[in-house]
């Protein structure tokens, strides 16, 4: 009966969210408060709905209802509580609930905070993202109800598929789904604009925060679930450039260009055309991540057939091409640029060279990522497109991103001289000579000593643009160097917040050239006691253990690592294979990792024989690759400080606000 | 019993939702329209621009990122933009104006450094100076252009008209091209 109501309460929510659509339209267009006002709460009820469902599918599957087919197919009565509260998002039905969810949370926090600013805006703004709503409200009503019954009272469930059943499965998804759901508020603000004519900078001072912290969850969903793969899946390596991968990452090149071209925009008042191209092409390439991961296309275009919400995703991304489209051609005339790029020597053309880079890479990955699917199309033979192919393209391109990443915040807005050349770029071209000579000195092969010298050379910059800035605010305030800092970042928290950001995707960048290029592998069977050497370490093979868990058997076999310049220990390792009791042909893999600094030991158990007896593993070594989670990190507290809220901005919205008439109450 | 209660709860919850959505449209009377003078507005955001610009401008000359001949060029060029959209939102809405005056002197007065003239990047020294140019600009609205400047007497201090040699009240002689009590209009 319950899970009836919660389809119910889903129906609800759709019929609310097209009146929503329709209030939204109107009241905009009429200027109608009494509208306006009913699509604001509109956008208040479907996420309280949206909330009352999810609440009753937790319901259902923490007390094992297993009449429900989701239930019965996603979980199992000995799974961990924690994993049966993650098994909200673990299958389709569930997580496009789950997608909705969070999209329609965050819509009514935007309506929220903008309740009483770009009054003109927000009515389109809550019809666009009522809209997305209203679509993952239809999938979920026609196409793959969430509340769907067994037709009868099965036992037991089938349980969660053993790869989602990991700490970082729970975490990674809710990010990247806060990073898809969040690009839909400022792709909604600038249709709003678009349709309003309100085409001058507020959507884009508006949505620059809007953009930044969905931004952010996206990398961080991104870096976790390369944590994840290197964690789990075994292979030695943390990016694939698999469909699924790719389909998160499209959108987040698009989105950083976006928030790039946004800051030219502002300043110069250029390049607004192609700004609501960008985020167009981010939105429509969200929810193509998501139709490609839900539908199974990329894995054959025959089970796309064969999937019920393919079709569905297929008619909304037409819509969102084609209406946008359109929208864009009828407002292009209020489109002109206010100024045109004065010097190639100048800031703005360095963010257009970023922009053009990362453009072309996001369509590079979109051509490899589709290809096997136009080769079943076209020939009917399926041709996939490998990681050489992405590295091959991508990699020189990102190397000249990282490059651009140093150049770009040395340069002036508009124009810069030689003498201001000559003063930014001396000490940060000497800290590259430098770190190139010490890299060709250990190792010597020539892309490494580029990139490495390339991400000196950021790192070098970002160092010289915080001393530099802090000197400058001690001249003329007196202030220590420290405080001078802080207040780098409280005025002008977005340029150095973003400095930050850009420390930590060069540490990512040293990590990948280190495991890119450096990484040593050995495949080995060992019988107990005996050892192996790879690179500066002797690994020896103890024994084997097993461990009973709730819902698996553990086999870890342990593993003494011992430096071989200085005869000690560094550690012990525990590569782990786990059996799940209801899948016993798919065992998962949990790697035994020792980290530091300078590479990570990393040992994967293949399989063992006699009891025990003797295992064979492959034991890779990481150089650098502890600098990728770090760099996660840091550029997550580099977006939290460029995103921070400060309440000198408000100005003009006080005095706006003024010239609005009182409302109804 | 928890269940029965809970479905209670998810319809009450839904009642209300449907409630919410419908509540504004039933009131009674025509609706109040929304003022926004989209005009104005633009001009607003448009200032706050080009303000944000003038200081960013400011911090990159002053942590060397332009030489000071570009620097001096790009200044003039925003400072003129900044005035003349002052003056177009006076235009539009005088009482507009002078609440952004309020509001920027609110500004200043929070402001924890105090203004020296050289401070980096607190505006408050550009904003009073383009309050300073705006006064003058309103107060004097005939004032000479070309950068001609009013004369005063040196020595009781009555203004002069251009073609003057001696003062018309004390008599005391006028050199030419002594600027020394002249006053800047633009």
């Amino acid at each position: 009966m319950i899970f009836d109501i919660g389809y119910l309460v889903l129906l609800t929510a759709l019929v609310l969210a097209a009146f929503g659509i329709l209030a939204g339209y109107l009241g905009g267009h009429r200027r109608n408060t009494r509208l306006i006002q009913s699509s604001f709460n509109a956008v208040y009820a479907v996420a309280g709905l949206v909330l009352v469902a999810s609440a009753i599918l937790w319901y259902g599957l923490l007390s094992d209802a297993f009449q429900l087919s989701y239930v019965w197919n996603h979980s199992e009565r000995a799974l961990p509580a924690f994993y049966k509260f993650s098994a909200l998002w673990g299958g389709q039905a569930g997580s496009l609930l789950f997608w909705c969810l969070l999209l329609s949370g965050f819509s009514a926090i935007v309506a929220f905070a903008n309740r009483r600013h770009h009054q003109v805006l927000m009515p389109f703004v809550n019809s666009v993202l009522l809209t997305t709503s209203l679509f993952f409200l239809i999938l979920l009503v026609f196409a793959a109800n969430p509340f769907a019954r067994v037709g009868f009272m099965p036992p037991d469930g089938q349980g969660l598929n053993p790869l989602l059943q990991n700490y970082w499965m729970i975490i990674h998804p809710v990010m990247l789904y806060l990073g898809y759901v969040g690009m839909a508020v400022p792709f909604a603000f600038a249709v709003g604009a678009l349709i309003s004519k309100r085409l001058d900078n507020e959507w884009v001072r508006t949505v620059r925060r809007w953009t930044l912290i969905p931004w952010m969850f996206l990398s961080a969903g991104i870096i976790m679930g390369s944590q994840w793969a290197y964690m789990e899946l075994g292979w030695g390596g943390y990016w694939a450039w698999d469909p699924v991968e790719n389909a998160s990452f499209l959108p987040w090149l698009t989105g950083t260009a976006f928030l790039h071209s946004i800051i030219i925009q502002e300043q110069r008042g250029i390049l607004k055309v192609w700004n609501v191209v960008l985020i167009w092409l981010t939105y429509f390439l969200v929810i193509l991540g998501t139709f490609t991961t839900r539908s199974g296309v990329l894995e054959s275009v025959h089970s796309f057939a064969r999937s019920d919400v393919g079709p569905y995703f297929l008619v909304f991304l037409i819509i969102i091409l084609f209406g946008f489209l359109w929208l864009l051609f009828d407002r292009l005339p209020l489109l002109r640029g206010e100024h045109t790029i004065d010097s190639y020597s100048s800031r703005e053309a360095a963010f257009l060279a970023n922009n053009w880079l990362f453009t072309g890479i996001a369509f590079a990955t979109l051509w490899g990522t589709f290809f096997p699917m136009f080769s079943e199309i076209l020939t009917g033979e399926r041709i996939s497109v490998a990681a050489p192919f992405f590295n091959k393209v991508n990699g020189p391109l990102f190397l000249l991103l990282l490059l651009l990443m140093g150049v770009a915040p040395l340069l002036g807005w508009r124009h810069t001289s030689a003498t201001a050349f000559r003063k930014q770029f001396t000490i940060p071209i000497l800290a590259a000579i430098v770190v190139g000579i010490f890299v060709f000195v250990a190792a010597r092969s020539l892309y490494p000593v580029i990139g490495l010298a390339i991400c000196g050379f950021v790192a070098a910059v970002i160092v010289q643009e915080y001393v530099r800035g802090a000197l400058a605010r001690r001249a003329t305030t007196g202030e220590n160097l420290l405080v001078a800092v802080v207040n780098l970042w409280s005025r002008n928290g977005r340029r150095y917040g973003g400095y930050i950001v850009h420390l930590g995707i060069a540490m990512i960048g040293v990590a990948v050239i280190g495991n890119e290029f450096y990484q040593q592998s050995l495949s080995v069977t060992l019988a107990a006691g005996e050892s192996t050497t790879l690179g500066r370490y002797e690994l020896v093979f103890q024994r084997m253990e097993s461990n009973r868990e709730a819902n698996l058997i553990e086999f870890g076999a342990v593993v003494d690592a011992f430096s071989l310049d200085s005869g000690k220990q560094v550690g012990t390792l525990i590569p782990k294979r786990n059996i799940y009791d209801k899948t016993p042909d798919m065992p998962t893999s949990e790697v035994g990792l020792h980290m530091s600094p300078i590479e990570d030991i990393y040992v994967v158990l293949n399989g063992w024989d006699d009891g025990g007896a003797s295992a064979t593993f492959t034991i890779y070594v990481n150089p650098l690759t502890v600098w990728m989670w770090i760099g996660g990190i840091v550029l997550v507290i580099g977006t939290l400080i460029a995103a921070w809220p400060h309440s000198a901005r408000r100005r003009t919205e006080a005095v706006r606000s003024l010239a609005y008439a009182a409302g109804d109450d | 019993m928890s269940v029965t209660l809970g479905i209670l709860i998810a319809l009450l919850l839904s009642g209300l939702a449907i409630a919410a959505v419908t509540w504004p449209l039933l009131k009674k009377g025509p609706a109040p329209v929304l003022i926004e003078d989209d005009r104005l507005t633009e001009l607003l955001h448009r200032k706050e621009q080009v303000l944000a610009s003038i200081k960013e401008l400011e911090f990159d000359y002053r942590v060397g990122k332009m030489s000071e001949a570009d620097y001096q060029q790009y200044d003039q060029r925003l400072r003129r933009q900044a005035i003349g959209l002052i003056q177009q939102i006076e235009q539009v809405a005088p009482e507009s104006a002078g609440l952004d005056a309020t509001l920027e002197r609110e500004i200043e007065k929070r402001r924890l450094v105090k203004p020296t003239g050289t401070a980096i990047d607190e505006d408050a020294g550009m904003e009073a100076e383009i309050a300073r140019r705006r006064r003058v600009l309103v107060t004097q609205p005939a004032a000479p252009v070309n950068g001609s400047a009013a004369r005063f007497c040196t020595n009781c201090g009555a203004t002069l008209a251009p073609h003057h040699k001696f003062c018309a009240n004390c008599g005391t002689p006028i050199e030419q091209g002594e600027p020394s009590a002249a006053v800047e209009t633009a």
